[in-house]
């Protein structure tokens, strides 16, 4: 089976595939409500010259919906979590914490804090549900 | 004096004489102020022979040269005294408006001595200071002593620092409270080292200040006002825009409890648990329940303070709510997962003036050996304490403030208790001081960071745990982040981070926002003229560490006897976040006395390093030459 390139639609189609069929996520996640805007910038370590937006909605530990979005204006999230490149690679590859990420300013996120704070279990599962792809990186 | 309002305020409560002197401008260069330069004067006047609780025990407030100046990360106050609780060098920060209030009325600090005949109270404002009655305020708790206060004299703006129950009767874990009427005022909990008994044992029952109503008379001069401005809008435009100053505002402190409790790092059923429902006793649930409001101290940007009216069925005074630490006492330490329950225990222990963190510590240490059997029911006057049951812990907390029944027991803390029935090592302290709510275990850095803080086990010497748990590194300063379970290799940043954190509490500065280290020397800096810069802020900090460090020597420390983790700590736990790993601490301490050149045997500061830090007359003492 081939990689599968990150930031990209088919990596968050494969990430709904994945925590759809984790238990521990389905657990960890089941008061989770809201709906989710993953932004990927550009930086020096990233070919791209635009933004990626990753749209998820997650709903009681499930994945109801995950697809690449090309005009930002498209959804209006409950969430959106954005970061450098760089940095959404140390997180999907379980290297940052994607807590640390937002207390240490790596990553910045707009949202209810208080949802977000009371599940950083379901934060954990998705990242190892994230670590399960077999992705590919441009750098 | 740029900075400072160059006085102190000496008040001899024997005599009731009142005057004020120039500041140390040498002890001010060298120590900055807070407990830094509290520490240096108390270096001077106290030795191996002073009673905590005797009248030539001073007592010292003292705010900072960031005080009053509209930083963002400042507005606290440091009081100093030995300790009654661990009989070394104490000292407790707290915030609220005491310490700008202090700087406005014209004072870098007070300096209380003797013990005055019958209760009283002090009054300081720009215009006088003055002793006055207070045996009509006996017995009142914190919130109504300073309620009290500001009605009498009719003075809605005054700054009370007021003792409860527990520090007029001596409870050597007796707190300092600072309370304003102002709307959206936080408490100031001048909570760790006895502070309040301190105050107590001299018969005052309350500070109360009022800068002046005009504060531009009263203005502190700074060294150089532009560039202090530039760099507090530096630090402004960082913490406006800084992920942990939302989280702090949204769910304060104990928003961080499933955080934490995930990683194995609140101490749970008295240390020996990994796992408890943490979520029923965290931030995050109290903000979707309880909270009806936000506090902050002065000139802050992140509104910690939990305003909180009614928890359930309690009525909380002054509606002030709980933060992590007191939550995580009076919850997973004792098995409680009633969030209103915890509240109100932690509500009360800040009324009657009982440090939150040894008292639930020591309570929870009595549900441990009575579950054991070691504490005899008999002990009880027919109550028992059962896991989970949070209504005893409410009658412990009201009777140790009253010295009442088993209270009176427990009112001399967790070594004694743990000595009363021969088993001093379970109890989870470090030089009589109760380890804080961050297990060593989940943060191996702070198994140092306890053992060799100057006040025993607190994390306010140093919250290393940030470092390592919530991956905050300091890179200017060169601490920099490792795996939370390594053990080697840490020292020199734990000493570091302690340096740092010493700065903080002798600036006095919070350790909540955390902009750039950058942005805080330069406010120091262009605030009073020193050299101040990234480069050498550590070597303040240093200075000062090894100051508290020879202070203690001469307060007979034996460091090989009192630097040891307690046993329950250096057992791995076989459930929860901690995964079984125990910090290696033998190992880590021989690091840490490497890196700071101190020598293992008597745990004294080298003559080198005293002298490489500017304290010749320090070297004279430490080596009896």
């Amino acid at each position: 089976m081939s990689k599968i390139m990150f930031p990209s639609d088919a990596w968050v189609k494969q990430l709904e595939v994945e925590l759809n069929r984790s238990e521990a996520y389905a657990e960890a996640g089941k008061n989770w409500e809201g709906d989710f805007y993953f932004v990927i910038d550009p930086d020096k370590d990233n070919p791209q010259q635009e933004s990626t937006y990753l749209y998820m909605d997650l709903w009681h530990g499930k994945c109801r919906a995950a697809y690449a979005v090309h005009d930002k204006s498209e959804k209006n999230p409950a969430f959106v979590m954005s970061g450098t490149y760089s940095k959404w690679k140390r997180v999907v590859t379980a290297q940052l914490d994607p807590l640390q990420g937002l207390m240490t300013g790596q990553l910045k996120l707009k949202g209810n804090m208080v949802m977000v704070m009371k599940n950083v279990k379901a934060a954990q599962e998705m990242v190892k549900a994230c670590t399960r792809i077999d992705a590919e990186f441009s750098a | 004096m740029n900075g400072y309002t160059g006085k102190l305020l000496f008040i001899h409560l024997n005599t009731g004489e009142i005057h004020t002197e120039e500041l140390n401008r040498a002890y001010a260069a060298a120590y900055l102020g807070g407990s830094g330069l509290a520490a240096r004067y108390i270096y001077d006047w106290i030795d191996a022979s002073t009673d905590p609780l005797g009248p030539e025990n001073p007592l010292v407030f003292m705010n900072g040269p960031l005080d009053a100046a509209g930083a963002p990360v400042s507005g606290r106050f440091a009081v100093c005294a030995r300790s009654p609780q661990t009989g070394l060098w104490g000292e407790a920060i707290a915030g609220n408006f005491f310490g700008p209030e202090l700087k406005f009325a014209g004072y870098d600090g007070i300096v209380i001595r003797g013990k005055a005949n019958a209760p009283c109270y002090l009054h300081i404002t720009p215009d006088g200071v003055e002793l006055r009655d207070a045996k009509h305020l006996r017995g009142m708790t914190t919130y109504e002593t300073g309620d009290a206060i500001r009605a009498e004299l009719n003075d809605p703006g005054l700054v009370t620092a007021c003792i409860g129950p527990a520090g007029e009767n001596l409870i050597k874990f007796a707190l300092i409270l600072t309370s304003s009427a102002r709307a959206g005022a936080k408490k100031g909990i001048a909570g760790r080292c006895g502070m309040g008994a301190v105050m107590g044992s001299k018969n005052l029952k309350a500070i109360a200040v009022r800068g002046s109503k005009h504060p531009l008379q009263h203005k502190v001069q700074l060294h150089d006002p532009e560039r202090f401005r530039q760099a507090m809008l530096a630090a402004q435009r960082f913490l406006s825009d800084d992920m942990a100053t939302e989280v702090l505002r949204a769910v304060g402190s104990s928003g961080a409890m499933d955080f934490y409790g995930l990683l194995g790092d609140v101490p749970t059923k008295y240390w020996t648990q990994g796992t408890f429902d943490y979520e029923k006793i965290s931030g995050n649930l109290m903000a979707e329940t309880i909270l009806t409001g936000r506090a902050t101290c002065h000139a802050c940007m992140v509104a910690c303070g939990r305003r909180v009216e009614r928890a359930g069925e309690y009525v909380l005074p002054h509606a002030e709510g709980p933060e992590f630490e007191t939550l995580a006492g009076f919850g997973p330490l004792i098995l409680n997962d009633d969030l209103n329950l915890a509240a109100y225990i932690g509500s009360q222990c800040d009324a009657l003036g009982l440090d939150s963190i040894t008292t639930s510590s020591t309570i929870a240490f009595a549900y441990y050996l009575r579950e054991l059997d070691i504490l005899p029911r008999s002990e009880l006057n027919g109550g028992d304490l059962v896991w989970g049951d949070g209504h005893a812990a409410l009658k412990l907390v009201q009777d140790i403030a009253h010295r009442r029944e088993f209270g009176e027991i427990l009112a001399h803390g967790s070594r004694d208790l743990g000595a009363r029935y021969g088993v001093e090592g379970m109890a989870v302290q470090i030089s009589g001081m109760e380890v804080a709510m961050h297990d060593p275990r989940a943060a191996a850095g702070m198994a140092v960071t306890y053992a060799t803080s100057p006040i025993g086990g607190s994390h306010n010497q140093s919250d290393f745990f940030m470092v390592e748990t919530s991956g905050r590194p300091i890179d200017e300063l060169g601490i920099e982040t490792m795996d939370r379970f390594q053990s080697s290799g840490k020292a020199a940043a734990i000493a570091r981070h302690q340096d740092w954190r010493t700065v903080n509490n002798a600036s006095v500065t919070c350790y909540f926002p955390n902009p750039p280290a950058h942005d805080i020397c330069e406010m120091l800096a262009a605030a009073t003229g020193y050299d101040i810069s990234t480069q050498n802020i550590l070597t303040y900090g240093e200075r000062i560490w090894n100051l508290k460090r020879a202070l203690n020597l001469k307060l007979d420390y034996h460091a090989r006897c009192a630097e040891k983790l307690p046993e329950l700590i250096l057992r791995p736990l076989e459930d929860g976040g901690t995964e079984g790993h125990v910090p290696d601490f033998e190992n880590m301490m021989r690091e840490y006395y490497a890196f700071r050149d101190w020598d293992w045997e008597t745990g004294k500061p080298s003559r080198a390093k005293l002298e490489s830090l500017g304290m010749s007359e320090i070297v004279r003492d430490v080596w009896d030459e």
